[in-house]
Formats: C-alpha cells, structure tokens, sequence
C-alpha cells in the first residue's frame, strides 16, 4: 500500500495542520510516512499545501508529481492541481468554496459541504476539519480513533479549548461520508 | 521508544541541545530557518546562549569565539549564507576549532531560488574557504538520520578539533517525518585543555589561525593533513542497497538518494541489476568502497541535484576501471523516481 | 615627564599581563603605549586569569605575543562577533576586542554596532592610527580630508572617498551601549587620561554595566613618514582637531544589561 496525497488551499485554511494530523495519525498507526508542507516564497500570495506519503514500505522520495488523493480547500487550489491527480485517483473537494469546474472522466470526484458541516458548530470555520474526517471515511488510510490521538497530542496548549469542536466536527465530516460506496458517492454526488 | 514527528530542521536542532550544543548563532535565510527558531524557543532553558547575528559573516564569528572558550557550538544557514560563512570555516579550520555548520542548501548560483538543491558540494567537499582545509561533511536522508548524524558531529567537531558540516536541503529540512530520538550518549572525548577559559593555574592559551614563523605554517599544514588522513581511515560512512550481483550502480547522497532508492526498488522489480551506494560522509569520501566496487566491473552512474558535482570524486575512485555516467537537475530541478527510472533503464 | 609620569612606567615594566619580551612594534608607534595601559590596568583590576582577549588583523596582530593571559586571534573585523560568542558563553570572564580603525571602522563596521546596539557586555579597544598600518599605509575610513596615503596620492579627497568616520559620535547614538570615549597617547596627560578610561571600562564589564568602546587616537610615525615626535604633534594638530576628547556616553543602564546577563548567566558555568 503506498498513498500520495496533497492537500491543497489557502494559507490560514490550516492545510498544514490537516497534513501533520494525518502524518501523525499515520505514525500512530505504524505506518511509514512523510509529509512535506510548501514554504519560503509558496506561501506568499496566500496559498498552501502540503504533501503527505503514507505507505507499508519504506517511502523514498517526499515530493511527487502526481497524487493519487487530492483534497483542495479552494478554486486556485483546484485549478493548480486537479489536472496533477493520477489517472484513477480520487479528489475530494470543498464544495463551499470551489465552483472551478475541471472535468475528468479518470478520476472520482468527492464533494463535501463542509460549510452545511459546519453550520452546526456555532460559527466555527474549520473547513480543514470537516474536509479531514471526509478523507479518513472515504480514503480508509488512518483509523480515526489514531487521528483523535494525534489531536490530543499535537494541539498546542494554547488551543486546548477547540479539541472538543475540532473532534466533533471531524467526526461530523467522516459519518457523512462513511459507508456510502465510492462509486455510488461519485454518481450520487455529481447527479 | 516512542517515535516523534518533526520536521528535519527542528530535529536537528533538538539532537544539538541533546549533544550539549551550548551556543548557536544564527540569521535567517529560507530553508533553514526553523533552526535558529527552535533554537531561540529552547536552547536558554538548557542553559545555552542563542544569537540572532546581525549577519551570516557575524554569526560564524560569533560560533568562533563561543568554541574557543570551549563550548559546543553550532551555526546553520543556507547556500548564500554558508557563501559568506567561507573565511570563518577556513579559520575555525586553522585554528583547529570543533564546530557544527548546518547547510541546508537551496538554488543557486546568486539568490537563486529555495528549492531542493545539492549544488554546494564542491564547496563542502573541497573546502570552500581558502587553504588546504577540509571538513567531515555528513549528508543525512531521513529525519532519524539528521537526528543521529547531528550528535555524531559534536562528538567528531570534538574528537578531531575540526569543523563539522552536516550538508542538507531544503525538502530535508521541510519535511516532517517519524523518527526514533534516541538519547545521546557521549563518548570518550580529550580536554579541551586548550580552550580560553581563563589563565588560573595554568599558561595562557594562545588560539589562532596565523604561523609566520619560518616553516611553521607549512607544519601546521601537515598536522591539518594527518589529521585528514586520519578521517579517510576512520570515518568513512556509507549504505548499500542490492550492490551484490550489480551491473550498474546508481551513487547518490542525501535526497537524492531517497530518490534513487525509489527508482532502483522499480528498477529490481523488473528483474534490472541495479544497486545502489550512498555516501553518509562525503569527505571522508567512500573512495576505496568504489574503487573495489569498479574493479569488479560495475558501471556507476552518480545521480544529483546539481550540474554534476560529486560525479568527479566517484570518477576519481573508479579511476579510469570502468564507466561512471551522470543524471542530474541544477538550479533545484527536482528529479522523481519516475524519471530516474526512465533514464535508468536503458543502462541495465 | 614629571616624577609622577615615571613612576608609571616602572609599574609598567613590571606588569604581570604583559610577557618578558619586548615589543616589536616600530618607534613611537601608539599601540606599545596601548597595550601597556591595558597589562597595567588588569594587574590593577586582579582579573587576569579571567581575561580574555581578542587580537585584531592589524598591526596588532601580534598582541597574543606580548599579552599574558588567553588570547584569541580573529577575523579581519570580526572581534565583536567573536567576544559575543566568548561572553555568552563564559560571562564570568572578562572579554575584550582590539582593533584597528581599518578593523572596526571599514571591513568590520557591521560587528562593532550590532554588538554595542545588543549591548554584550565586553570592552572595546579601538585604535585610530587613521590609516591602514599592517598593509603599508592605504587610506582608513578615518583618513582625514587632504591626508596623503598610499591610495590617496594627492590627498583624501572627500567628494570621491567621502568623510572620516567619527566612530565614537556615531556609537554614542545607540542606546545599547555603556560607555562611549575617545582619548589618545600622545602626551604623559593624555596616556594618563587614556589608563583611566581604559579601566573604568573594565570595571563596567566587571559590574555587568554593558557594552563599552574606547577609542584611543594613536600615532603610526612609519606610515605618516614622521619622527615620533612629530608624529605626536600631527595627532594633536590634526587628529584631535577632527576628532574631539572626551566621553560621548557613559549611561550604565543596568536594568537593560541585567534582563540581557539573566538570560545568559546560566550559560556554561559548568564548562
Ligand atoms: C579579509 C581580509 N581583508 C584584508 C586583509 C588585509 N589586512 C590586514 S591588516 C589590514 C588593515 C589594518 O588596518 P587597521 O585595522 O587600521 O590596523 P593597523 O595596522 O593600522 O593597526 C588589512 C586590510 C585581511 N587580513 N583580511
Ligand atoms: S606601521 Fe604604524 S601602526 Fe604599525 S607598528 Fe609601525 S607605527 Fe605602529
Ligand atoms: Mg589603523
């Protein structure tokens, strides 16, 4: 098993915090793993994104062309790496925020409204969370119960106070997905 | 153990304050700069002396000094900045000064750009300031490995009273991967008797880098070379993959290699005889390890992120006993193991 | 001299921080004088097992040879870098720079303010002979206008090599540093106004006071094609006309150096 992912959107979207929660769920579960954030002058005009390998072997290279899993948080996101995704891949993306229609036959095209989501936690904005419990559902990569743990043990201190939310809303983004077969998804999805 | 999760340059810096690291000095230049952060963050708590430098040429002055009074010390910066860093790496050299320099390298030639580059070889390799110097220069390619080799080289900056590179890039420095952080454990290392510290009790410590005297800088010189030959025969560290039964072998060190070893695992599927050597100390260079190697009749091709560097030290140890090829990227063109493997295949 | 005047060089003689060989430097150059005041000084003080110096690239290159305590021998203008990272990781010891005006004032003006502008608490000796002494005699960044050198043949000329630099004026401005003097050594008043600076510096250091810089005005007879004497009467005709005596600051703010010392204190006690 060897999964390339990128998760792609926009700087303050916490794109690096859905990549480092993955990578670390990833550890948890005796996975190899790598996960390589953008920096430097990528994260000038407000973008971000962040690559993460997850696989049973060891993993050589951390960068990639190609995902086989692309999770885009908005449209320039969408337009800068739906055309990278390999041919039978699997893009799930925001459907709140990105209209950009890319269309591929190749490829499953899992939309998730993380904003009807997220309209029953009160104002939180944690699309990244919602988009998060969507992809474990849908990818089966991570146990969620190891994405909880990473959550416990990475969240900084200061931000004690959203792990309950965070948790919540997560869970919320993956029992949408959950159990609903990929196949019938897209076609239910798209129709 | 349990494992961590970080990212190359913050392990690095924690394995230094692990190793004792007790001064780093430092300015910023991307991708690099999570260590002199880190180390602003953590260092003062365990009783070492941080720096924000107000240049590269400073910072380096300042780990100077810090070694002289004894310390372990540490500066880290990227391609530019290791540029300017030059005449004070030659003097820690002839002042025979242990110190730790971190290049995480990017792009160049100039400003050149911030990604993944590996072309300061020559400039680690060869010595890169003026005068016959050299330093151990270590080349890590996971997180575990920035981890162990950044102990290891406090322990031989100390052992040998020379400076140290741990040569990166930017993907290791940026990437964040599980690693076991093994506790330090020092070895035996000799006093620092000649470190300044204060004459109590003793004759006052001269430490310089000037020998005027007649024949007395040529001496110094063949201190430094014994010294060097010392490392050849002691600290040449390298890893092989599939080598046994290979006609060609892929030569590639620090990313690259994560790349390489991707592309020759596809390669053995298909049923190639190919393998492949890395470097983890690159002077001391694995030359004789190759050497035996052609001798036995394998073609080497050296796989790079640069115009062809460290090409001609695998040539020199074949020396002339069988074929050495190049692949390369310059300017932080980033091969993938798809690529190599394309241009792999046909060799083999 | 005076009977007072001579008494002072037979303590002189006899300094501890000073070893048993002469000088080398030519005649009537300011730095024998220089260094003298500062072996003086430090026997004075009782500190010289815990002295550290820094000899510059200069003509004092050579200072580890004459000092009797550790010594450090840097970079062309790197000694405030390099006393940075000696103080931070011994503040117990007392650490000081000396540097010529082509050291501190050209190819090592970055390290001189960031240093004072940290406030690190050492002790800066600056020795403005006003030309570059060691490489025989090129034009200094404190060259006076109309000064001939020997890369200014017909004279500085300032619309094409600009002003001398007036390093202490300009270290006075920044709020980091302590003590901010110029003097000089070319009269038994001025050596004597020269010592006293010179160790109430070192006792800055020693009471954690921060950053000082005492700039000292100095002959160099064999690059301005003097007789030490009249070398001695060019420094105070045209030297100190341009470059004025006195103190330009002296604001020990413990409390800035204090929050600094608290930070580092810990630092390497247990070397
Ligand atoms: C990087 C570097 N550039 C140039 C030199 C050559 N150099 C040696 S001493 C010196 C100038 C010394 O002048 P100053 O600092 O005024 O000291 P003085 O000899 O006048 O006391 C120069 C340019 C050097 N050693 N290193
Ligand atoms: S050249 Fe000038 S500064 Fe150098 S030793 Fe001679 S008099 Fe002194
Ligand atoms: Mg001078």
């Amino acid at each position: 098993m060897k999964k390339r992912v990128i998760i792609a959107g926009s700087g303050g979207q916490g794109i690096l915090f859905f990549g480092q929660l993955l990578t670390y769920a990833a550890m948890l579960d005796g996975l190899e793993v790598t996960c390589f954030p953008s920096y430097g002058a990528e994260m000038r005009g407000g973008t971000a994104n962040c690559t993460v390998i997850i696989s049973d072997s060891v993993i050589g290279s951390p960068v990639i062309r190609n995902p086989d899993i692309l999770v885009v948080l908005n449209d320039a996101s969408y337009i800068r790496f739906s055309e990278k995704l390999s041919s039978g891949g699997i893009l799930i993306y925001d459907s709140s925020v990105v209209n950009s229609g890319v269309h591929r036959e190749d490829i499953k095209t899992i939309k998730v409204p993380a904003n009807d989501i997220l309209s029953s936690f009160n104002g939180a904005r944690s699309a990244n969370m919602a988009m998060l419990g969507a992809f474990i559902a849908v990818t089966e990569i991570v146990e969620i119960d190891s994405v909880f743990r990473a959550l416990d043990e990475i969240t900084p201190s200061r931000r004690r106070a959203s792990l309950d939310v965070n948790k919540a809303i997560i869970m919320k983004g993956y029992s949408s997905l959950y159990d609903v077969p990929l196949n019938t998804l897209e076609g239910n999805l798209k129709g | 153990m349990n494992k961590a999760l970080m990212k190359g340059n913050e392990a690095l810096a924690l394995a230094a304050i692990h190793a004792g690291c007790k001064f780093y000095a430092g300015y910023p230049i991307t991708p690099q700069n999570e260590i002199p952060e880190y180390m602003s963050r953590t260092l003062p708590a365990w009783g070492g002396a941080f720096v924000q430098a107000e240049s590269e040429i400073a910072a380096i002055n300042m780990v100077f000094g810090a070694s002289a009074c004894g310390a372990r010390a540490m500066t880290s910066s990227s391609s530019p900045g290791i540029s300017l860093k030059q005449e004070g790496i030659s003097f820690l050299a002839g002042a025979e000064l242990p110190a730790v320099i971190v290049n995480m390298q990017r792009g160049g030639p100039g400003l050149g750009n911030i990604s993944a580059s590996q072309a300061d070889y020559f400039q680690a390799v060869k010595g890169g300031g003026h005068g016959d110097y050299r330093l151990l220069v270590l080349a890590p390619f996971t997180v575990q490995e920035i981890w162990d080799l950044t102990m290891l080289a406090f322990d031989k900056a100390d052992e040998y009273r020379n400076p140290v590179m741990i040569l990166g890039d930017s993907i290791l420095g940026q990437m964040m991967e599980p690693f076991i952080p093994t506790p330090y454990m020092k070895p035996a290392l000799p006093e620092k008797t000649w470190a300044l510290n204060g004459c109590a009790g003793r004759q006052p410590n001269v430490v310089k880098s000037l020998f005027v005297g007649e024949g007395e800088l040529e001496e110094k010189n063949y201190v430094l070379q014994d010294k060097y030959r010392r490392m050849k025969a002691k600290d040449v560290r390298f890893q092989t993959q599939d080598i046994e039964d290979a006609e060609l072998i892929v030569v590639s060190f620090g990313i690259a290699a994560r790349i390489s070893t991707e592309a020759v695992s596809m390669l053995r599927k298909t049923g190639k005889r190919v393998g492949h050597f890395r470097p983890i100390t690159l002077f001391p260079f694995p030359e004789k390890q190759i050497h035996d190697l052609a001798r036995r009749g394998a073609k080497f091709i050296a796989v790079e992120l640069n115009a062809g560097q460290m090409v001609e030290d695998v040539r020199l140890a074949v020396n002339g006993k069988s074929e050495v090829l190049f692949y390369g990227r310059p300017g932080g063109g980033v091969i993938t193991p798809e690529e190599l493997y394309d241009r792999l295949k046909d060799e083999c | 001299m005076n009977a007072k005047d001579v008494k002072v060089e037979k303590t002189v003689e006899k300094a501890r921080s000073l070893k048993n060989v002469p000088f080398r430097y030519c005649p009537g150059c300011g730095h024998t004088i220089i260094h003298r005041l500062i072996a003086e000084v430090i026997d004075e003080l009782n500190i010289r097992e815990r002295t550290i110096g820094i000899a510059p690239v200069g003509c004092a290159v050579f200072a580890y040879d004459y000092f009797n305590f550790d010594m450090l021998e840097a970079a062309h203008g790197r000694p405030p870098a390099a006393a940075t990272g000696m103080k931070r990781t011994l503040p117990d010891k007392i650490v000081f720079s000396y540097q010529g005006d082509g050291d501190l004032a050209a190819i090592g003006t970055g390290e001189i303010i960031h240093a004072a502008n940290r406030g690190e608490n050492i002790t800066v000796f600056f020795v403005n002979n006003a030309t570059y002494g060691m490489t025989g005699g090129q034009m200094a960044p404190t060259t006076l206008p109309g000064q001939v050198t020997t890369t200014t043949h017909v004279g500085r000329e300032i619309n094409t090599t600009g002003y001398p630099l007036r390093m202490s004026e300009m270290l006075a401005t920044i709020e980091g540093a302590a003590l901010i003097a110029r003097t000089a050594v070319d009269s038994p008043e001025n050596i004597r106004n020269a010592k006293k600076l010179i160790e109430k510096a070192f006792k800055y250091q020693i009471e954690d006071k921060g950053f000082s810089m005492i700039e000292i005005l100095s002959p160099c007879p064999t690059n301005w094609g003097m007789t030490p004497a009249r070398a001695a009467i060019w420094l105070r005709e045209e030297m100190m006309h341009y470059y004025k005596l006195g103190v330009f600051k002296d604001n020990p703010t413990d409390s800035q150096n204090q929050t600094k010392s608290s930070g580092v204190s810990a630092v390497m006690r247990s070397l």
